[in-house]
């Protein structure tokens, strides 16, 4: 159990410097545009696994960010955490196994991550035009680009448990009911 | 026994003569020699002509194959020389830009120049911080000011031991109190989400009775309290925007592309 949550650290903290060197090659558009895949594994891993958990998660993806490139200490972090809670608690709401509340969760909370995230960094000039450019250009990309990978992400993590008959989230139950492949 | 002997050299005796005939009446070149070279024509020339035909594909074969292996060998030549032709101008340029942080450098003689390299960049896309691997250790912290060939990159907004992070001109939280080199008025550029992603940054509180034109540089201003000292470049003006009621405003691109910097200089103050 214990090693588990070491296994998922460490990943954290390899996904963090991936996102931090390698993800700017995966930058699009005239304003280019990255992935975040730190958020997608904080909104996928909150969906599957609840909101204390996901909690846990953001926090961790969160702080690392901070450390690693963020100007004010905390923002990523209170975020993280926020967006954990939020997504862990529509795993209650929704039913699970349906591949299109997850992608569409990864959609809607980049989103607000980013919306709240563009209003914080751009407070000293936040004018109407500022914002609307920015849902525009940043945000809405930005979250059509982490849903596309995370449709990809979800397919290799369903393909794989299929061929390990295994789990992949905490959730005993979950196990019981995603055995069988239902696909997109 | 000896009657079929007989009979097979009648039989040789008879070919070898009518052959010698018919050689002799080519040689002769007469009516008849020519009918008979028909002749012979129409016997040998599908068999010649088959066999000059493979001798002809062989060679053709032969030839094709030399000259598409010469074909690759000049396409990979044309592929190293293309590499060698991108590398002696990166070197070049990269030459150029270190020819002009020397000239910054003397012009700015009480500060030391710290080779820095770019680490990691900013994770999210609203940003434009990036960390340098130098630290505390190396003498340097918070508002030491990086620069590039002749012009400004941003400052150090937070250092550890041995790694900082550099917020850039173009990150919409920057702002550099900044000076049109032309007529010395003041103004102030800053970092703005609409033009980050071009590398460029927006030229703020222009009064509208100052001459601001295409093409002119803004350098730092060095007020007092300012961190960055006077005169570094910050960019050259390349869009202006008429106010009405508002002051003028105006984009400026940076000497260099921001996004694709590997390594920087940090300033360090001289210790008298």
């Amino acid at each position: 159990m214990k090693a588990r949550y070491l296994v998922g650290f460490l990943a954290l903290i390899l996904l963090a410097v991936f996102q931090c060197t390698v993800a700017e090659n995966f930058s699009f558009g005239s304003v280019p545009i990255k992935p975040n895949f730190l958020l997608i594994a904080i909104i996928m891993y909150s969906f599957y696994n609840g909101y204390i958990k996901g909690a846990v998660c953001g926090l961790t993806a969160g702080i690392m960010q901070d450390l690693l490139t963020g100007m004010n200490f905390g923002l990523y972090t209170i975020l993280g955490v926020l967006i954990g809670i939020g997504v862990g608690y529509l795993n209650k709401r929704f039913y699970r196994d349906n591949p299109i509340f997850i992608i569409l969760s990864v959609f809607a909370g980049t989103f607000v991550y980013e919306l709240i995230t563009g209003i914080i960094l751009n407070i000293k000039m936040l004018d109407f035009q500022t914002i609307l450019f920015g849902v525009r250009f940043v945000i809405l990309p930005e979250a059509l680009y982490n849903l596309l990978i995370a449709i990809v992400i979800y397919g290799v993590l369903r393909l794989l448990r299929i061929i390990s008959k295994g789990r992949f989230f905490a959730d005993g139950r979950h196990r019981e009911r995603t055995i069988e492949w239902r696909g997109f | 026994m000896a009657k079929f002997e007989k009979l097979l050299k009648s039989k040789i005796f008879i070919t070898a003569v009518i052959i010698v005939f018919l050689f002799t009446l080519v040689s002769m070149g007469n009516k008849a020699g020519l009918y008979s070279f028909d002749l012979t024509g129409i016997i040998f020339k599908p068999i010649q002509s088959t066999f000059s035909s493979i001798a002809n594909s062989f060679n053709k074969n032969s030839d094709s194959q030399s000259l598409r292996m010469e074909n690759e060998q000049l396409k990979e030549e044309i592929v190293n020389l293309n590499k060698k032709i991108s590398a002696a101008s990166a070197f070049e340029s990269m030459q150029n830009q270190l020819e002009e942080t020397l000239q910054l450098k003397d012009r700015l003689s009480n500060f030391d120049f710290l080779p820095a390299d770019i680490i990691s960049k900013d994770a999210g896309n609203w940003s434009e911080v990036f960390v340098i691997n130098k630290g505390s250790a190396d003498g340097i912290g918070k508002g030491n000011v990086v620069v590039f060939g002749m012009g400004l990159v941003g400052k150090i907004i937070s250092s550890s031991v041995n790694t900082s992070k550099v917020q850039t001109i173009i990150d919409p939280e920057s702002a550099v109190g900044a000076r049109i080199t032309s007529n010395r008025s003041l103004v102030e550029v800053v970092g703005d989400i609409r033009y980050k992603g071009s590398g460029q940054c927006l030229v703020k509180y222009i009064d509208n009775d100052v001459n601001i034109m295409l093409d002119e540089y803004i350098e730092t201003s060095g007020l007092e309290g300012s961190i960055f000292p006077k005169g570094i470049i910050i960019g050259k003006v390349v869009k202006i925007d008429e106010g009405i009621v508002e002051r003028k405003s105006a984009v400026i691109q940076p000497l260099f592309d921001i996004n694709s910097l590997e390594t920087v200089f940090v300033l360090k103050e001289k210790i008298q």
